[in-house]
């Protein structure tokens, strides 16, 4: 088992483009770590650094406290699982699992024992001597893995394994794969675009956003205190509710509600006029379910547009008036939830029995004790 | 079957029909009148003279050491080349593959060799090797006369065949070599596999189909020289390969009876190899698809 | 992909090799074109100076001017019926749906497999018997027969790009069958058939074994037959300088072309020859 260290880990390809800016991080001995983060942030680029496949283009990549920067890949004792699993068509599925070990120069029985055992693990056992074109998708995805079992590497790194799956066999490998590195007990660095993966799989979490670093932490940490709007608004699905708000009086104005700020959370705001108010789904309730005027919020008027009910759950998308010129404050990644000019689109997670119907007015209640506010600049998240 | 579908049927022989005359017109009535033709003793020069002799040209042709000569000759050629063609092309193949600077350049390059009309290049090298006029025994510190002893001869012979084709060569390997998924190259070198292992045990064996396709058609091409051997010595020499021996058969010594035999023959000989080939091929391609 | 400065420099000094390896003729019956008469036997590989004198001969000659026409016509001719024939057969493989397909590709294979050698007989005593021989049709015919296989292949790989379903968006927005065909398919196919037209155009200027078989006069006698038969001032001599400024005439104009479209000739190969 290996601890890796990350230092100032920059990639700068040839034409100029920086796919990788200053990352640092450390994954330690056993740890489960997810670098997650939109298409294009760097995840796997930084991946492939660690792998060896990839150029370090300045910083430093430590396995055990030694520099591995100029070390070859195969000899990094690490296994990768790639997104297009790459296993051999050539060969059969035992051939596939055998290839690392035969170029080890292991002895055939301890190959065979190897193979064996993988197999077991991953269920392959009666697929051992078919070919790769007639195994299914999830048939593959495993071969991949039980070719990086059979090594019994110091690290596996994995990018994206479960993209090419369906939605069903997504969920299932995931369990799966978090038994599997439990037991095995093996540093794991992954790789995902999928916030859920990223939030149900990994002990801690790397944000990734255009090459840099949003923020390391464990999922808890990531959801409850997210440390800018990007990973506010990456982490939870549906994702975070984002509105204009300006500071009057001591007060926070919101386009439909006026809320008291309290002392610390004013002094923090050092003077700022406009922020971005951030508010999850969940916070907002069906103000008829709920005993109102308890605790810390507002009641807001609300022209429900779309109702999803999933059982457990009611998703009520509803729009919000917003005062003509306010809708200047958010940022422009965040102007596609506005649907026009005056009014901005949002989502609430209900009681399921609430009676929230579409094209009628709902009375919500925010609870505003869940609050975060950002930076209208920034980003950055000054409390809440 | 559906009028929609008869329809189609019609416009596509419709289509297809010109094309397909041409080339039935031109290769397969010619080759039965050839059949025809070899089996008479028919000589231009005294055309009165015809008679039908049944397979007596068979018999003289193989009989012939003539024949067998010029077979081995043609069998040297079409190994020495297509071999050093292989590996060489292989080299070139990877080059191009690699090679991030200048490839506009050597993709150009390439060209060039298939597109010189043969006649050209093989005077090209007759000329270079030429003891009065060439460079060749120049550079080499040599005085010798190339082209008149047997043994350089054929060198020269395979040389200038084998710098004319492979290039060709390469442009199919290189189109095999890019179907090789980067990924895969990347596992293997994760599962610990060096540059000559990753191309030993992953490359090559992924690349079987496009090989064998280039070897079907180098061997075919090589085996049906003439243009070189012609400029180069004409098939003195004992250089003769089985298409100059047809030539001087048929054109110059104008005995189309048995000239048309020496046709049939290299006809059946080049459909012996081809048949040899596509069952080589088939054994493999069962091989694969047992995979689908 | 990890790859040190060494390594580029090694594949870089490979693709000079290349450029070396293939350019070699070319250069070498180029400087011997312009070497001056007394010159040729001088052994280097470089002219001492400069002459033109072998192509003021081979010009002056009838029998080069002659051959070079030769060539030029039946080779544009065949191109131009190849590329025909080719094009109707390769779109009714593309787009049609008939169980001659694979009878049709698999006799093109036939074809690009077959001795040509084995045929000059047959055809000579035809062509003779039918006034055919020494004529531009006596060549055009085997040359269009031949070239159908590659022309074909290369045709149906590049109809097997295009989205056909573009014809029919095109009607959609009020085109004309005509019209869709002419603005959206023709330009689309236009890079295909050029490429198989020039792949044409090569076989035809470059073929050896018809032209000296089936020609015997400057009637038909192309560029290929004549340099092979050129006669010099003495029966034993060869006339290199005269050669070689012949050849070169006939390489630079079809060099130029093929550097110039080296790309689409490239894929058209490719294409043609693998998936085939």
């Amino acid at each position: 088992m290996a601890e890796i260290t990350l230092h100032d880990v920059t990639k700068r390809f040839p034409d100029g483009t920086l796919a990788v800016k200053q990352a640092s991080f450390t994954v330690s001995e056993g740890e489960f770590f997810i670098l997650v983060g939109p298409s294009g942030c760097g995840k796997s680029t930084l991946l492939n650094m660690i792998a060896g496949i990839e150029d370090v283009s300045e910083g430093e990549i430590r396995m055990d406290g030694k520099i591995v920067n100029d070390v070859d890949p195969k000899d990094r004792n690490m296994a990768m699982v790639f997104q297009s699993y790459a296993i051999y068509p050539h060969m059969s599925v035992r051939d596939n699992l055998a290839f690392p070990l035969e170029l080890a120069r292991l002895a055939k029985r301890e190959i065979d024992r190897r193979v064996e055992r993988a197999a077991g693990i991953l269920q392959l056992a009666d697929l051992l001597d078919r070919k790769p074109a007639s195994l299914s998708g999830g048939e593959r995805q495993r071969v991949a893995m039980g070719r990086a079992i059979v090594r019994q590497p110091a690290a596996f790194l994995l990018d994206e394994p479960l993209s090419n799956l369906d939605a069903r066999l997504r969920v299932q490998m995931r369990t799966e794969i978090a038994r599997l590195q439990r037991n095995l007990g093996t540093t794991t660095v992954y790789v995902t675009h999928d916030q859920t993966e990223a939030m149900t799989l990994g002990r801690r979490v790397a944000v990734l956003r255009r090459g840099e670093v949003q923020q390391i932490g464990t999922p808890r940490e990531l959801y409850a205190e997210p440390r800018n709007l990007f990973v506010a608004g990456f982490i939870g699905s549906p994702s975070m509710n984002f509105l204009p708000g300006e500071v009057r009086d001591g007060r926070l104005v919101l386009p439909a509600a006026e809320l008291a700020l309290a002392r610390p959370l004013r002094d923090r705001l050092h003077g700022r006029r406009s922020v971005i108010v951030g508010i999850r789904p969940e916070h907002f309730h069906d103000a008829s379910l709920v005993e109102v005027g308890n605790t810390d919020g507002a009641v807001v008027e609300a022209e429900v547009d779309l109702v999803e009910w999933l059982g457990a759950d009611l998703y009520v998308h509803f729009q919000m008036d917003c005062p003509a010129g306010r809708m200047g404050a958010l940022p422009v990644e965040l102007e596609h939830a506005a649907k026009d000019a005056n009014r901005i689109s949002l989502v609430a997670r209900v009681d399921p029995s609430s009676r929230a119907a579409e094209k009628e007015r709902l009375r919500l209640w925010l609870d505003a004790s869940h609050l975060h506010l950002f930076d209208p600049e920034s980003g950055e998240n000054l409390g809440g | 079957m559906s009028a929609r579908r008869r329809a189609e049927r019609r416009l596509a022989w419709w289509l297809c029909a010109p094309a397909v005359s041409a080339m039935l017109a031109v290769t397969a009535f010619p080759i039965l009148y050839a059949f025809w033709l070899s089996l008479f003793r028919y000589d231009l020069r005294f055309p009165a003279e015809r008679r039908f002799v049944g397979l007596g040209n068979y018999a003289s042709i193989l009989g012939s050491e003539i024949w067998w000569q010029a077979l081995g000759n043609t069998l040297i050629i079409t190994v020495g080349s297509v071999a050093v063609e292989l590996v060489l092309g292989f080299a070139l193949a990877l080059v191009m593959h690699r090679a991030t600077f200048g490839r506009r350049t050597v993709r150009a390059a390439i060209l060039v060799p298939y597109a010189l009309v043969t006649v050209v290049a093989a005077l090209a090298w007759r000329f270079a090797f030429d003891p009065a006029t060439g460079f060749i025994n120049a550079l080499l510190g040599l005085e010798r006369a190339w082209l008149t002893e047997r043994g350089p001869a054929f060198l020269v012979i395979i040389f200038a065949e084998i710098w004319k084709t492979t290039p060709f060569m390469a442009l199919l390997l290189l189109a095999g070599l890019t179907l090789v998924p980067q990924d895969l190259l990347h596992a293997a070198r994760m599962d610990g596999a060096s540059a000559s292992q990753r191309f030993l045990r992953i490359t090559l064996p992924l690349m079987k189909p496009a090989v064998m396709v280039a070897l079907l058609f180098r061997t075919l091409d090589a085996f049906r020289v003439f243009d070189t051997v012609f400029v180069l010595t004409r098939g003195a020499l004992d250089t003769e390969t089985v298409s100059i021996v047809g030539y001087n058969a048929l054109i110059t010594r104008l005995n189309l009876g048995l000239g048309s035999a020496v046709s049939v023959l290299i006809f059946l000989c080049v459909l012996a190899i081809a048949v040899a080939y596509i069952k080589g091929f088939g054994a493999l391609l069962t091989e694969q698809d047992e995979r689908r | 992909m990890a790859s040190g400065r060494l390594e580029r420099i090694f594949w870089g000094a490979g693709s000079l090799i290349v450029v070396f390896y293939a350019l070699l003729p070319v250069a070498w019956i180029a400087s011997l074109s312009l070497k001056r008469p007394a010159d040729l036997n001088d052994n280097r590989f470089l002219p001492q100076a400069v002459s033109f004198e072998h192509y003021r001969a081979i010009f002056q000659d009838a029998q080069f001017p002659a051959a070079l026409a030769n060539s030029i016509g039946i080779a544009l001719v065949s191109t131009l019926l190849a590329v025909m024939l080719a094009m109707f057969a390769a779109y009714a493989i593309v787009r049609l749906e008939f169980r001659g397909k694979g009878l049709v590709l698999g006799g093109a294979l036939a074809i690009a497999m077959f001795p040509a050698i084995s045929i000059i007989g047959p055809l000579f005593n035809i062509w003779r018997t039918l006034g055919l021989f020494d004529t531009w049709l006596g060549l055009i015919i085997p040359y269009m027969t031949f070239t159908l296989p590659l022309a074909i292949w290369t045709l149906s790989a590049f109809f097997r790009e295009i989205p056909w379903d573009l014809e029919k968006a095109a009607r959609v927005d009020g085109a004309t069958p005509f019209q869709a065909f002419r603005r959206v398919i023709v330009p689309l196919a236009a890079p295909g058939v050029f490429t198989a037209a020039i792949l044409v155009f090569i076989f035809a200027w470059n073929d050896f074994l018809f032209a000296i078989s089936l020609t015997s006069t400057n009637d038909a006698r192309t560029v290929p037959a004549a340099i092979a038969f050129f006669t010099g001032s003495s029966r034993y001599e060869l006339p290199t300088g005269s050669i070689a400024a012949a050849s070169v005439v006939v390489t630079v104009p079809v060099m130029i072309m093929v550097l110039a479209f080296q790309r689409r000739i490239v894929a058209g190969l490719t294409a043609g020859a693998v998936k085939g």
